[in-house]
């Protein structure tokens, strides 16, 4: 008798934990074996406490199993919301990490091009862009012009235009989502973090994108 | 002195079943064992995938082994112990022996595992749970305290390309003095900023919280742009 509940319970375990539906996330199969155990140890239960269990036994029992499986239930599911919550805090603070970054790194590129700009006795005899492409000779439009600290470090800047009256940058995440799952990046990217600066004349104009 | 103690047979396999099970949950499971549990093995996974996404690692991981480990632990913890549990239950009850047999032997081993599998869930759910709320807690302060910190960042390169432009361009030509902060400069709609001194040389701005009462960001931006002097003010300094 025993055989037949053990095949059974486990065959209905593997089948709600295979069973196709939602996405790669595993506490989709967890859930649905855990709710299919739940029933299999209420059903196994209500069975194995039949007669000769008098009353008071199957009373005591019965209690023990709720505030335990109760207890189970709360434990799963409170796990199960730390877990996932833990983990969107970690992609918050990368995708916070990397605007900081960008925006750190993006927009000081401008200050001494402002600084050397005004500096001029006749402030517009060297224009804007030109004093941003003698500072930064290297910057080629429409090439990564940021050196990563590391194999993990993916963020990139691009120097997208370049004119006499506007300088404009575009900072980028290669594998960090941002708001927009659906955004178009500037490289051939979709929904990657992205911002945008833009030095004229009159200061800087910071953007973020996505 | 020592009095005789009758205990039934019946009484006795509780005893040790429950013995048992106490001490293997006192002795390892409670401190090292609870990794196999399927929901505690589910949220190392969880918890591994931001941890890979945080890294910038684009390739997902291939945890198909972690699965069927996780799926084995739950038929055999969840569907296999209770039943023969149940089922050694009933026989010896049905029987009434006073014989170490088999089904008693099987009945203290899978009241055992019983005891640690279930018994300590209810407590370690509650504990659980408080764990959750105090980390949300202290999670919602660091996020406060960042979204600060960083509109004093964007202030402190607002306010110095003030200080580039000249005053014919709306800027303060060489100065801070005179600069106010954009509107929309906070993150939070709650937050508030303001300008606490500004000068020639340096200007301190002040960030209040909105969400926290009492608890604001000041800092200090020199004339190479630079920000020092960031203090804390509040829940911030806990």
């Amino acid at each position: 008798m025993e055989i037949i509940w053990l095949v059974v319970g486990a065959c209905v375990m593997a089948g709600a934990f295979f069973f196709p539906g939602g996405n790669d996330d595993i506490w989709h199969s967890l859930d649905r074996a855990g709710i299919a155990a739940g029933i299999y140890i209420i059903v196994m239960l209500f069975v194995a406490l039949r007669k000769p269990f008098g009353v008071r036994v199957r009373l005591f029992t019965w209690g023990t199993a709720v505030v335990t499986l109760l207890g189970l239930g709360l434990w799963w599911t409170t796990t199960s919301s730390m877990a996932h919550q833990q983990k969107d805090d970690l992609i918050q603070i990368r995708e916070r990490l990397s605007r900081t970054i960008l925006f750190h790194e993006m927009y000081p590129m401008f200050f001494p091009v402002l600084r050397e700009y005004y500096a001029q006795n006749q402030p517009g005899k060297e224009s804007i862009g030109a004093v941003f492409h003698r500072l930064y000779p290297n910057a080629e439009q429409g090439k990564n012009i940021r050196t990563p600290f590391n194999t993990t470090d993916s963020l990139t800047i691009f120097l997208t235009s370049l004119t006499d009256t506007a300088v404009v940058l575009v900072g980028q995440e290669m594998y960090v989502h941002g708001r927009d799952g659906d955004f178009r990046n500037y490289t051939d990217k979709t929904g990657m973090v992205q911002e945008k600066a833009i030095l004229t004349v009159r200061g800087v104009s910071y953007v973020s994108e996505n | 002195m020592f009095r005789k103690i009758n205990l039934s047979p019946d009484t006795l396999r509780w005893l040790c079943a429950w013995a048992l099970g106490a001490s293997v949950y006192f002795l390892w499971f409670h401190s090292s064992g609870e990794v196999y549990l399927p929901w505690i093995s589910a949220s190392s996974l969880t918890v591994s995938e931001g941890i890979r996404l945080y890294a910038g690692d684009a390739f997902a991981v291939n945890d198909a082994g972690d699965r069927y480990r996780i799926l084995a632990v739950l038929v055999a913890g969840y569907i296999v112990v209770p039943t023969l549990f149940m089922y050694s239950w009933r026989r010896l009850f049905r029987e009434q022996t006073d014989r170490c047999t088999g089904p008693s032997l099987l009945f203290i081993v899978s009241g055992a595992i019983t005891f640690i599998l279930f018994v300590p869930a209810f407590w370690q759910a509650i504990e659980v749970h408080k764990e959750a709320v105090r980390t949300e807690k202290a999670v919602a302060v660091q996020t406060e305290k960042d979204e600060l910190t960083q509109d004093l960042g964007r202030l402190a390169y607002d306010a110095y390309l003030y200080r580039l432009l000249p005053p014919a361009s709306g800027g303060g030509g060489d100065s801070f003095a005179g600069y106010r902060p954009p509107p929309g400069a906070t993150s939070s709609a709650a937050a508030h900023s303001e300008v606490v001194q500004a000068d020639k040389g340096m200007i301190r701005f002040r960030e209040t919280s909105g969400i926290f009462p009492g608890s604001a960001v000041t800092a200090e931006i020199d004339s190479t742009g630079m920000i020092r002097n960031i203090t804390y003010e509040g829940i911030f300094t806990l």
